[in-house]
């Protein structure tokens, strides 16, 4: 009895022993570049007649949330009283290549929504031209119907919203929240 | 002088062994004057000899020679000497009745509040007890103790805080091994299945040294009860449901000796609890389901000289969070503040969705202990333990094959290799001295979304702790220093550095107890203990899921130093027990996470910042508690905890103190009149005061209002053979399913407390008394 006893306590004692996990991860730890991070927002309007140049306007925070600031955060600048096809990419351009994120929101349509939030006083009217398999938009490509010259804000956000999606803006969460300064002259 | 001393010896004995024909035992037994509980560990002396009763209350003198006889009893520090005199031979039981100053919550809970051996608060519950104890998480079940209260997270994480601190600044213990997992965070609740331990125990002076650094609100020690060396196999069955979330559970425990001798003891314990979706008074908690189980098996050697024991335990829970709680950015989470209802409440299931957490712990323990002779005992514990954490976003990824794998936002290993050696020494019955060095390594690896880096650790320590005690004083005093060595491997700007941070300084404490006529005792105990910055105050930085906050360290940070200070009195007798202590501590470069202006600019939106900065902090405050019996079925019980916390440098509130609360319980019992079946009924009106000590825009929103929370419960007992009592407990919290959310629970923006919740627990001892095996 006394020598099982013993076995089973010196076994027990390897098995603490033998636990050890690997630990090179611990010294030689990869850089924390995200897979998924959205880095970079860019929406490129294209004039409709085809006459106006395209407008491109971009955010760009290569390190993602915290760390250094966004390093470009572009005005919107449009012609009064046209209409533009606007388009938008989403980036992340911390990791080489870079990855476009735009192709799996699309492929993911059907739980994500874009809105477009006009201060008062802003001369636009904007609708959204994709739609998802729900036949509801997307917003990846809207028409912005603008109006005589004026200056606001327009917040783009990117709302998340798997399972619940009926076209509102809510219910859901923020993927992507910019407020770009917009001037329309 | 050597030879004349030896001669009296000689004659002594002789007188001892030969002067009389006939020799005679006496055996008696020592009690409360007032409970009648038996009174283990008492001395008693006779002329020649002195010594202690067994665990139940006996003692016994063999070979005395008739005549008188003056017996002498000291049950413990904190009682008056008892003379009786007695003639020999005496053939009836000797019973002391002595005035023992232990100070009882009620008669059921001897031990609830025993007397300290130490001169500091030392507080100790047993879990069994289970109409006394609360809950299924250690943080709830030390809330009976004064000066502890709690911080939630949603509902099914909980953790303990002392006199204001919490996380970082106390110290687990458990089974003996300091508990290693990742206790930074709020939302991180100790890796502890209580039900393991026989004893919780909260320690605040000078024996909460031999743990080691941060214990600056105190120590908590989970102790399993010891091995039944030499005894029965003997174990109980507990047994839970609650209605709020249609859970329930069921915990056992085993524990015997196997040979003859009853040198080889073990003891096997498993937990296993679910929880479906909780509910508020007016809507169900999305995703609050959570899961958990544990198990643990001990083996243990104990001869006459040579003691050792191995121990292993896991500890496993998923946990879901509430879905409203991860929100977006700075727009959501107002939305969210603004909003009385969650805009998504969902329904009742046992299933979990994200975000969720999966929290792991595996403890090893090896003990060995030798005991050089009666007066001297060196003992070694190695330790291993391994934690890890999962946490798991509400956002999956964009990609379907990336979304496929269902991998957590990040995970996060934690390894600690700990071991300890101490020799204790009694160097007289009077004074006891331990001598102790420990040291600990720690690696921790994280994978996915960057969190904290991965660091390595080494610490050492030495101290030396004494304890003196007479009749009317208790003085303990101790000192410790340690060494800590942290390497971080962090990336800046894309290349990998290695920056090392080292801290070292002393402890010390001091504590002494004066014992003042039969129903005082005054405690006065000072000290100072430090703790070096954690990991994610030197280096986390970025986004905090679920806080809709960024948050950024300080790699320059300094250690954190406390210099405390507490001065108690207890009272006890036939008319009230009272139990008073003030406290205040000073804190040179107390770490504060800080809101810090201007938000800072993201692709999901503005958030708030906040950083880790140091300051002079002051934290004082009132514990006090007092009991009164209304004759002989019905007691009376008043507790309240109150708080003040300034930041010294800007003159400000400190943030996050719990607010100042009352308990009040009305206990009806017949546990006093001493049957086999006894059964009580218990009503608790606990208020909470809004927190009106805070600085004014430094949260997302105000403190919520204060709250009165109604709960009740009635049980049976009844006392089984081997002297454990089977207990039936009926309880009901939040009797008047309020509508109320706490300052300390992080999920105060978003969502209400829990609502009513019925609970019916069993406990079922057992003993295995073997056949009497005869051998003639």
């Amino acid at each position: 009895m006394k020598k099982t006893m013993m076995i089973l306590s010196i076994l027990s004692l390897a098995l603490v022993a033998c636990k050890k996990e690997k630990k090179n991860t611990v010294t030689n730890p990869t850089n924390p570049n995200e897979e998924e991070l959205i880095t970079t927002f860019k929406i490129i309007f294209t004039d409709v007649n085809g006459v106006l140049p395209n407008v491109e306007a971009q955010f760009v925070d290569t390190d993602g949330p915290g760390g250094n600031n966004p390093s470009v955060f572009d005005t919107i600048r449009l012609v009064a009283n046209a209409t533009y096809n606007a388009s938008i990419t989403l980036l992340n351009e911390s990791t080489i290549p870079t990855q476009n994120i735009t192709e799996e929101v699309e492929e993911e349509g059907v739980d994500h929504l874009f809105c477009f939030d006009l201060t008062s006083g802003l001369n636009a009217v904007i609708t959204r031209t994709d739609l998802d398999a729900n036949n509801l938009p997307i917003g990846i490509t809207s028409q912005w119907v603008l109006g005589n010259a004026s200056t606001g804000t327009s917040t783009i956000r990117l709302r998340h919203q798997p399972g619940v999606k009926t076209g509102q803006c809510e219910p859901g969460e923020t993927d992507i929240e910019l407020n770009f300064h917009t001037v329309i002259q | 002088m050597k030879f004349y001393l030896l001669g009296v010896f000689i004659y002594c004995s002789i007188l001892a062994y030969s002067q009389c024909p006939n020799t005679y035992t006496i055996v008696g037994q020592v009690r409360d004057i007032h409970t009648d509980q038996v009174i283990p560990n008492a001395r008693v002396s006779i002329q020649t000899k002195t010594i202690e009763t067994d665990s139940n209350g006996f003692f016994r003198f063999e070979d005395l020679c008739p005549g008188r006889i003056k017996l002498r009893c000291v049950p413990h520090f904190g009682c008056e000497p008892m003379d009786l005199e007695i003639g020999v031979p005496y053939n009836d039981l000797i019973i002391f009745k002595v005035e023992t100053h232990q100070v009882e919550l009620d008669e059921l809970l001897i031990e609830a509040y025993r007397f300290p051996r130490e001169s500091q608060e030392s507080m100790s519950l047993k879990t069994n007890d289970i109409t006394q104890i609360k809950g299924n998480t250690l943080g709830e079940q030390l809330i009976r103790f004064p000066g502890v209260t709690s911080l939630s997270t949603g509902s099914s994480i909980v953790k303990p805080v002392i006199n204001g601190m919490h996380s970082n600044r106390l110290v687990v213990v458990n089974n003996g091994i300091r508990q290693e997992g990742q206790q930074w965070g709020s939302e991180h609740a100790p890796e502890i299945d209580p039900n393991l331990a026989g004893n919780l125990t909260v320690i605040q002076g000078a024996s909460g040294l031999q743990y080691g650094t941060d214990a600056i609100g105190g120590v908590i020690l989970v102790s399993p009860d010891e091995l039944r060396y030499q005894k029965n196999t003997a174990g109980w069955v507990k047994l839970n449901g609650n209605s709020n979330g249609r859970g329930g559970g069921g915990s056992g425990l085993i524990a015997g000796s196997f040979t003859k001798s009853g040198k080889w003891a073990y003891r096997v314990h498993g937990t296993g609890r679910i929880n479906g979706t909780q509910k508020a008074p007016n809507y169900w908690i999305k995703n609050t389901a959570s899961n958990e189980y544990s198990y643990s098996a001990a083996l243990g050697y104990k001869g006459e000289k040579f003691e050792m024991d191995v121990f292993y335990t896991k500890y496993s829970t998923n946990l879901g969070i509430f879905t409203g709680s991860h929100i977006g950015n700075l727009s959501d989470l107002n939305a969210a503040f603004t909003a009385s209802t969650p805009k998504d409440t969902g329904s009742f299931t046992y299933k979990l969705e994200n975000p969720k957490q999966l929290v792991q712990h595996d403890l090893s323990k090896v003990h060995l202990a030798y005991n050089w002779n009666k007066k001297i005992k060196t003992s070694v514990v190695y330790g291993y333990q391994f934690n890890l954490r999962q946490e798991y976003d509400l956002h999956k990824a964009y990609n379907d094959s990336i979304a496929a794998l269902n991998l957590p936002a990040f995970e996060l290993n934690l390894w600690t290799n700990s071991l300890e050696v101490k020799t204790e020494i009694k160097h007289s019955n009077r004074f006891k001295s331990v001598f102790g060095v420990s040291g600990l390594e720690q690696s921790n690896a994280y994978s996915g979304r960057f969190f904290i880096p991965n660091f390595k650790k080494l610490q050492f320590g030495g101290y030396y702790l004494g304890t003196y005690e007479n009749e009317k004083w208790l003085v303990d005093f101790g000192v410790r220093y340690d060494y800590s060595k942290l390497q971080v491997f962090v990336y800046d700007d894309n290349i990998l550095t290695k920056p090392i941070k080292q801290f070292q300084n002393p402890s010390a404490s001091a504590g002494v107890s004066r014992l003042l006529g039969h129903h005082w005792i005054v405690r006065l105990n000072m000290g100072t203990a430090w703790r070096p910055p954690s990991i994610n105050e030197l280096y986390s930085n970025g986004l905090h899921h679920g806080a809709a906050s960024i948050e950024i360290g300080d790699a320059q940070l300094k250690k954190e130093i406390v210099y405390n200070s507490q001065l108690g009195v207890q009272y006890k007798s036939h008319v009230a027990k009272v139990d008073l202590s003030v406290f205040y501590n000073y804190f040179d470069g107390y770490v504060n996470l800080q809101p810090s202006l201007p938000p800072m600019l993201t692709i999901i939106g503005a958030f708030p910042v906040f950083r880790y900065v140091q300051s002079n902090v002051q934290i004082a405050g009132l514990n006090g508690r007092v009991e009164i019996p209304i004759g002989k079925y019905v007691s009376y019980q008043f507790q309240g905890n109150l708080l003040f916390g300034t930041d010294l440098r800007t003159s400000q509130y400190l943030y996050g103190m719990p607010s100042n609360r009352i308990t009040q319980r009305l206990r009806f019992s017949t546990a006093r009149t001493g049957t086999k079946l006894n059964c009580f009924v218990e009503v608790e009106l606990l208020d909470v005061f809004k927190q009106k000590r805070y600085v004014a825009n430094s949260d997302y929103v105000a403190p919520p209002k204060g709250y009165d929370l109604l709960s009740a419960q009635a049980g049976i007992t009844k006392k089984m053979n081997n002297g454990e009592n089977l207990q039936v407990v009926l309880a009901c919290s939040n009797l008047t399913n309020l509508s109320y959310r706490d300052y300390m629970n992080r999920f105060r923006y978003f969502t209400d407390e829990l609502g009513r919740n019925w609970t019916i627990k069993v406990l079922i001892p057992f003993s295995i008394t073997k056949k009497e095996q005869k051998h003639s």
